[in-house]
């Protein structure tokens, strides 16, 4: 299956929200509708539907300005010694954990030796779920105990990783509220501590966020981004009840590219992002 | 957006000053304020029209007190409004029969396993003989999580067979009740999407089981999905109340009242920490004003009150001029509210009367109803500019032909008329006395 294939087979329910037909009448109203049910944001939805309704094809011109919206991802760049190491998080809930078996997976088959960190010492049996997904992407495995200090654990995973010859690692933290400053300290801490293992580390950090949130996303991915020196988004749970529209807002307030979607709930569900295949996908007209 | 609302009303405010009553622009622009605050706070889109449209016919000519603005007073009707949906009126769950179950359902990542680890507790804590279980099978470690979360609280942990989750929770309620539990909290398997198999499971385990309550654990941070989400959980189990997780975050959690709405479920708890004493019982008006972004609620609402009781004392502010479209659509509304088309028929005027036989009354009151809130505020308030094509859109918007428009506009003109003449102090008779009581304040 292709990627536009996928994406488009993920965004199925995006495009039923949307409409397939063009609207006649009241055009604005009706794409400040569909954009508001796509979670875009009151204001941002009727900005965008008030500039595409005067174009002759509206929900075309929509789709040319969330191409222009949309950053795209950043390139993975993978060290010449030592592993590319990067930090994940996310609220509680988002599918950080699921994502990173997906990740591990897929580096796994391009031949990359994959290690998991589990920082997240604090959620009950969270060890034991992630170490559920390495075992399936065949990922080693590396865990502090539960209570722990989670930058500790992130230091020794980072150490262990090298001894071991890992091409990645990947460090998992613990779902957090962004209104807890305590937990986003912490947050900035494990960075630190990661960085300390491994100067130049972690490489890439990335926020998981789940499409179906609505506009507290923004904030969401604005706390974790400055206390996780955040590079990009990981968008999840697109194959689900949620259309994906908060991809604009978040472009749109954070400027910050997404990396990935999470589009179903294999292994192999997690796509690279492409900002015309997602806008398409998002409005085109016919499937 | 808390601040964004307060500037907007206080803008609202500054330019309506001692006015006597509401005028349309006003609603218009209050409501329309309300809208852009409601979705911000993530409250599904069909919701929020409802509750706008809702709030529109209801405050229509609301005459005004001196002391507050029609911005305070549309916020204050809305806040009640939302407060009466997530209250529900049934605030203790319902464990007296012996054994009673409590389902939690949701989408995974809502937080159903911490809140049935918290819910046990807080149960346990009011001296209830309460016992754990799940039968989520699909989620790696999800049991080893609330077996865990158990033992922190001090709850029996019913081990289950993963398989077929019915029989599953069949077995776990009899082995709670062999163990002299009088509750069970059941966790069950998180849901993507609102996906048919998955949904039909859960209500065969609701059958099974026939849960005392039957609660919705939905994230605070979820935003326009909620309201599928609930509409498909209601349908297939039948909902009892809603939990909000994660309410400790900043998010309005608008999706709280998607899903009471929707449901008509009651919002029950807020998950509002990681700690496992973490579950709070709702306040509906205090989390009515959240939703809207209200930071001196209680302050607001008091002002309204104290404003209503002086404009009860104070003369009564009259009325020239004509009779507008906003005027006649509240008299069609007090019509209405009079009950069946007996009662209409006794207090119709002339005007109308002639247009309409007995029992089709309620019908066509409605239909007209529906004619005047499909029109601008402006063309409520100016009808002379509703050309073929305004017209069109209007009959295209309330679901009735152009002539049904006309015929309206022509009946309103005849009562303009009429209150004109009446205003002026001829005309009175049964008629005057009626169209005083609806049009005269």
């Amino acid at each position: 299956m292709g990627l536009l294939d996928r994406l488009r087979r993920g965004l199925a329910r995006t495009r039923a929200a949307l409409g397939l037909h063009a609207p006649d009448a009241h055009v604005q109203e009706e794409l400040e509708d569909a954009l508001v049910l796509a979670d875009v944001g009151a204001q941002l939805a009727h900005t965008l539907a008030a500039k595409a309704a005067r174009a002759p094809d509206p929900w075309q011109a929509l789709a040319e300005e969330a191409v222009r919206m949309l950053p795209a991802p950043r390139p993975i760049v993978w060290p010449e010694d030592g592993p590319l190491v990067v930090l994940v998080c996310g609220a509680n809930g988002v599918g950080k954990t699921t994502t990173i078996g997906k990740l591990a997976w897929r580096w796994g088959k391009e031949g990359k030796k994959v290690l998991v960190v589990a920082a997240d010492t604090f959620r009950a049996a969270a060890r034991e779920q992630l170490a559920a997904w390495c075992a399936r992407a065949g990922a080693m495995f590396f865990a502090g105990n539960e209570g722990a200090d989670p930058a500790a654990v992130a230091f020794d995973g980072v150490q262990h990783a090298r001894a071991r010859g890992a091409d990645a690692v990947i460090v998992d933290t613990a779902g957090r509220t962004h209104a807890h400053a305590g937990l986003v300290r912490e947050l900035a801490k494990v960075r630190r501590a990661i960085g300390k293992a491994l100067p130049g580390a972690p490489h890439a950090s990335w926020i998981v966020v789940d499409a179906a949130s609505g506009q507290n996303a923004i904030v969401q991915v604005k706390t974790f981004a400055e206390a996780a020196g955040a590079t990009g988004i990981i968008l999840t749970k697109l194959d689900g009840s949620a259309k994906g529209g908060i991809a604009l807002a978040l472009a749109h307030e954070t400027g910050l590219p997404i990396q990935f979607l999470g589009v179903g709930e294999s292994l192999e569900d997690l796509v690279d992002f492409a900002p015309d295949a997602f806008a398409k996908a998002l409005f085109a007209r016919n499937p | 957006m808390l601040e964004q609302l307060s500037s907007r009303l206080a803008g609202l405010a500054a330019r309506l000053k001692g006015q006597a009553r509401i005028t349309d622009e006003e609603i218009h622009d209050a409501l329309r304020e309300l809208r852009i605050a409601l979705l911000e706070a993530d409250v599904a889109l069909p919701v929020v029209r409802e509750l706008v449209s809702r709030l529109r016919t209801r405050i229509q000519g609301l005459p005004l007190a001196r002391s507050i603005t029609p911005g305070e007073l549309v916020v204050s009707a809305m806040h009640a409004e939302i407060a009466r949906i997530i209250g529900g009126g049934r605030p203790e769950l319902d464990l007296a029969r012996i054994p009673s179950v409590v389902l939690l359902a949701g989408l995974q990542g809502a937080g159903k396993t911490t809140t049935a680890g918290k819910l046990a507790f807080m149960l346990a804590r009011q001296r209830r003989k309460v016992a754990l279980a799940s039968v989520d099978f699909a989620r790696p470690a999800a049991r080893e999580q609330l077996k865990a979360l158990a033992v922190q609280v001090q709850v029996p942990f019913i081990e289950t067979e993963a398989g077929d989750p019915v029989a599953a929770a069949k077995e776990a309620l009899s082995e709670a009740m062999r163990a002299g539990r009088h509750v069970l909290v059941l966790d069950t398997a998180g849901r993507q999407a609102v996906d048919a198999a998955l949904m039909e499971e859960l209500a065969a385990i609701a059958a099974a089981m026939q849960p005392a309550e039957k609660l919705l654990v939905v994230d605070a941070a979820m935003g326009q999905a909620a309201a599928e989400v609930a509409r498909a959980f209601h349908e297939a189990i039948g909902l009892t109340g809603v939990v909000l997780a994660k309410a400790d975050a900043d998010a309005r959690g608008g999706a709280a009242l998607s899903v009471s709405m929707i449901s008509g479920a009651p919002v029950r708890f807020l998950g509002v920490g990681e700690k496992l004493d973490a579950l709070e019982p709702v306040d509906a008006e205090s989390l009515a004003a959240r939703i809207l972004g209200l930071a001196d609620w209680k302050g607001l609402l008091a002002r309204v009150a104290r404003g209503l009781e002086a404009r009860a004392s104070a003369p009564k502010a009259r009325k020239r001029g004509g009779f507008s479209l906003a005027e006649f659509a509240e008299q069609i509304e007090q019509l209405l509210a009079l009950g069946g088309p007996q009662a209409i028929a006794e207090h119709l005027p002339f005007a109308l009367r002639r247009d309409m036989a007995g029992e089709d009354a309620v019908r066509r009151l409605r239909r007209m109803r529906a004619i005047i809130q499909a029109m601008t505020p402006e063309e409520r308030a100016r009808p002379e500019i509703l050309n073929g094509s305004r017209k069109r859109r209007i009959a295209r918007g309330s679901g009735v032909s152009v002539q049904e428009v006309n015929q309206l506009l022509r009946q309103h003109r005849e009562l303009a008329k009429l209150a004109k003449r009446m205003r002026k102090g001829r005309g009175l008779g049964k008629l005057g006395a009626v169209l005083a009581r609806t049009l005269g304040r």
